[in-house]
């Protein structure tokens, strides 16, 4: 076991590093953060515009030869200097502060709606499964195919209108409003702990959800098919055939077996939904690695997108080990070697 | 040169328009200094425009917390360094002392909450004197005095060498102090006289959102600083410099202080808080605390409002957007004329441009464009009151304004015609003119936008029918880099307007740092020079327009349209909102909204 995690982990920094390499090659294409700039200050200073911006490309690191930058980049990333942001017009920022910063709100609304999605997501595929064809099986299935096909975004705005509907009756008759549809409350998170649950409820609820939602549609589709699968097989009959309860025979002997693909379907999954997480953080108006990603985007900023870029490569590595580790506990006939 | 945000459009333009760039907010009265009740008019500055005429913040009543959004969080205090220097940051004006006011309507006038009286004593050679209220102070008690003038003229004008032989100040723009004497002070600090070598029209630009220079005196060890020199370049002025860069970067309670109605109280990526400042000398109204949160999406800011979370905000024009404003409960919507505008330049140095025959395509191209049909397809949506734009110079709520392209509002394709014909053009089997062997196309080169790409639909279509065949060349990096290098048979992008009009002159000189379409007129050239250096307004603005009318005459560029600024409030605050794009948008008078929501 400590072998197979020990080689696990050799291949997840092999791949790490192609990774590094690919991601800067492809953040250089995105473009010259200095360019813009450049032209202003040629514009609006000709005497000394040359000197400043070549000072400019200096500071950035701009000026050397592609694997220089690249193999520099590295060695300071690694050793935990993950650079400032470079755009001349702007003070510039510690990259790993503003990373981790981000990478905690975001983590906060990833992991607590991952988490509601598996169970509830594994919970209604197992209830469909057990009454499949039943007209819950059907509207289940209908509903999770519905919200499978409508964008994130969409989601996230009808639930957004849903909110201000519900508030707006809140209010109408003589209760605060409640549901809020972008970033913390102003003044922040403040009271005694009965407010504070109604603070973060308020806050959070809209955004879990929606990421929520689309991450359900798939758990409880391979939760039912997977179920589906396992209670016809031989030894579910041979459990029922000894006489034991449905409830026992489904929880005990078939849901564990039928888990397999809900932790392939959640590791991959992790992916998907820090994407999601980029579009529902935008349309929430939340300062998380999903938004940030979008205004550095914007700003051409190299080392703040790699740094997004390595932190999410290194979240999905270690959701698909993790998966592989879960894979032995769920079901000891697995070997690793 | 607007991009697809306005923080990017501020990013780019605002160092040049240090105290510039601001709306054609709704027309309001002006000279009304009393506004208080609901449905009361925004205070402009006073509507005579002499010095005589100070800005004095209204009495209004004191009321509790106002939330706005905004797309970027304010990062820096100072926003007098080319690095920090950003629209996000220009709503510390509320902090920030300036010796002018420039209100929505880009009237210009001096501050009178800081200033007893500002006066021209003399033009050979132009003096300046500043005197400063004994009461004004900076919300630690210390007096706002001569030396906070000091400091910045010696920011502009210092040699002194940070790290990499950088400017160790970092001006964000030197242009005005560098023509400028040291300021003297006297009456105990309390005037400033300014000296300038050479006459220069836009002096009322200069010290504007200026920054507590005892703070860096402290900081430097107690450097007195107007003990430096701009030829100082010891260890002295460099710590000095380095202390006025730190000092004021980020957030620092202890240095960030006001001199205004109200005081930076902290900062964090997510929102900032303003409260009154208590060492504030003027009327002490307005609400209690401005809370401003950060959101980039726009359609997020609408449903925040909707949703009550906030009370102001002031998103991108989009045409979506303003709809939803529109029929929103409870919320007013308000959309202006703003200062940036879109226009087309042709690469006069491109021999299709050249001689009578260019002269002629270009002509064409002014009548074959049909502006008026552009505006109603792209614009209109957002803010229905755009009209095209009659003059570079000059906005058409600024007094000056004169339209000098009426006669390119709509499209004129049989006129189009005659000019080419009339310059020896002949119509092609192919439908496109060509004349000595040259055919009349060319690409209209732009930045990837949405807009921009159908105005280039548009006028491809519109100058098909005139036998002019213009092609859309868009490219990501066109404004960043072929834009600059001229790489471009004609050039659609926006510049930003403004109230002082030096700004304009490397745009439109011969070999100027914005010149990128190669435009020379030596008569244009000695035209901004009389500008540049007239002190009267009636003189300045005669030069103006005058150069506005050689352009006209040589079509070298065709103005499009301003783009509109949007903001929208709820119905609970008054004033109705307007918007400044020197003094932070909509928040350029927040020390007058009251709410009763």
């Amino acid at each position: 076991m400590i072998a197979y995690i020990v080689r696990r982990l050799a291949v997840s920094i092999l791949l790490l590093l192609v990774a590094s390499f690919l991601c800067f090659a492809l953040v250089q294409m995105l473009g010259d953060p200095i360019a813009e700039w450049a032209a202003g200050q040629r514009q609006r200073n000709p005497n000394g515009a040359a000197q400043a911006v070549a000072d400019a490309y200096s500071r950035a690191g701009l000026d050397k030869p592609f694997l220089t930058r690249y193999l520099n980049w590295l060695g300071n990333f690694v050793r935990g200097d993950w650079g400032t942001t470079v755009n001349p017009g702007r003070t510039p920022e510690n990259v790993q502060a503003k990373i981790l910063h981000a990478s905690v709100i975001t983590l906060r609304l990833i992991l607590f709606a991952t988490v509601l999605a598996i169970v509830v997501g594994m919970l209604t595929g197992v209830v469909t499964s057990v009454r499949h064809n039943s007209a819950l099986d059907y509207g289940v299935t209908g509903f999770s195919f519905l919200v499978f096909s409508m964008p994130i975004f969409s989601v996230a705005v009808l639930l957004k209108i849903a909110g201000i509907n519900f508030n707006n009756l809140l209010q109408a008759g003589g209760l605060k409003r409640w549901l809020v549809t972008a970033g913390y409350p102003p003044g922040g998170f403040t009271g005694g702990l009965g407010h504070l649950i109604w603070q973060f409820t308020g806050v959070y609820l809209l955004p879990t959800l929606s990421l929520l939602l689309i991450s359900f549609a798939s758990y409880t589709r391979f939760q039912r098919a997977s179920m589906l699968d396992v209670v016809n097989a031989d030894y579910v009959r041979t459990a029922r055939a000894k006489g034991l309860t449905e409830r026992r025979v489904v929880w005990v002997h078939a849901f564990r077996n039928a888990l397999i693909p809900i932790v392939t379907v959640a590791a991959l999954n992790m992916g998907s939904v820090i994407s999601g997480a980029v579009i529902t953080e935008t349309v929430f108006g939340w300062q998380g690695m999903g938004s940030l990603l979008v205004t550095y985007v914007n700003r051409k900023e190299p080392y703040m997108i790699l740094a997004f870029l390595m932190v999410t490569a290194v979240f999905v590595i270690l959701a698909n080990l993790l998966a592989d580790l879960a894979y032995a506990w769920i079901d000891p006939r697995i070997r690793f070697d | 040169m607007r991009g697809n945000t306005r923080a990017l459009a501020a990013a780019a333009t605002i160092p040049l328009l240090l105290a510039a760039a601001c709306s054609t907010a709704e027309k309001q009265p002006t000279g009304t200094n009393n506004s208080s009740g609901a449905g009361r008019a925004a205070t402009m500055c006073p509507a005579g425009g002499q010095l005589t005429d100070l800005y004095k913040r209204p009495k209004v009543a004191q009321s509790g917390n106002i939330t706005a959004a905004v797309e970027e969080a304010v990062h820096d205090y100072n926003n007098n360094t080319s690095t920090a220097n950003n629209f996000a940051n220009s709503l510390l004006s509320l902090a920030e002392p300036s010796a002018f006011m420039i209100d929505s309507n880009l009237g210009v006038c001096p501050d009178g909450d800081l200033l007893t009286s500002v006066e021209q004593t003399s033009a050979d050679p132009l003096t300046i004197v500043y005197k400063i209220r004994p009461e004004a102070v900076w919300s630690d008690g210390t007096p706002v005095s001569c030396k906070d003038f000091y400091l910045p003229w010696l920011a502009a004008n210092s040699k002194a060498k940070g790290s990499g032989g950088t400017l160790a100040f970092d001006p964000v723009t030197v242009t005005g102090y560098d023509q400028m004497k040291a300021p003297a002070c006297s009456d105990n600090g309390k005037t400033v006289t300014t000296t300038f070598t050479k006459p220069f029209g836009d002096w009322k630009k200069l010290f504007t959102t200026m920054v507590p220079a005892h703070v860096i005196e402290q900081a430097a060890g107690g450097t007195e600083v107007t003990t430096i020199t701009p030829d100082d370049t010891s260890a002295k002025a460099t710590s000095f410099a380095s202390a006025y860069i730190k000092k004021f970067t980020g957030f620092d309670a202890a240095a960030d202080l006001s001199a205004g109605p109200y005081l930076l109280k902290s900062r964090t990526d997510e929102q900032s808080v303003l409260v009154r400042n208590d060492k504030w000398w003027g009327e002490k109204g307005g609400p209690d605390t401005i809370t401003i949160v950060t959101n980039p999406d726009g359609q997020s800011e609408v449903q925040s409002l909707q949703n009550q979370e906030v009370q102001i905000i002031q998103p991108q024009p989009d045409a979506g957007l303003a709809q939803q404003l529109r029929s929103a409960s409870g919320v007013k919507f308000n959309a202006t004329a703003g200062l940036t505008y879109e226009h087309i330049d042709f690469q006069m140095k491109l021999p299709l441009f050249q001689g009578d025959t260019g002269k002629a395509l270009r002509e064409a191209v002014f009548l074959c464009v049909d502006r008026t049909d552009i505006i109603t397809k792209l614009v209109k949506a957002v803010n229905p009151d755009t009209a095209p734009l009659g003059n570079f110079m000059f906005m058409p709520n600024e007094k000056g304004y004169a339209d000098h392209y009426a006669d390119f509002n709509t499209a004129n394709i049989d006129k189009a015609k005659q000019v080419m014909e009339g310059a020896g053009w002949k119509l092609g089997s192919d439908g496109v003119y060509e004349v000595n062997g040259k055919k009349a196309t060319f690409r209209l080169g732009h930045k990837v936008i949405d807009n921009r790409e159908r105005i280039a639909q548009l006028v491809g279509a519109s100058c098909g029918k005139a036998g002019i065949k213009i092609t859309d060349d868009q490219d990501a990096e066109f404004n960043a880099k072929r834009l600059p290098a001229g790489d471009f048979d004609a050039a659609l992008f926006a510049w930003v307007g403004t109230p002082f009009k030096s700004d304009n002159t490397p745009n439109y000189t011969t070999d100027g740092g914005g010149n990128y379409n190669g435009y020379s007129n030596k008569e244009v050239d000695a035209l901004f020079q009389t500008a540049n250096t007239a002190t009267e307004d009636e003189k300045r603005n005669e030069a103006l327009n005058k150069i506005d009318e050689l352009m006209a005459a040589d079509k070298h560029s065709l103005p499009l349209y301003q783009f509109a600024d949007m903001m929208a409030q709820r119905d609970t605050i008054t004033p109705a909102l307007s918007y400044d794009g020197v003094f932070g948008g909509v928040f350029w008078n927040a020390y007058e909204w009251s709410t009763t929501g």
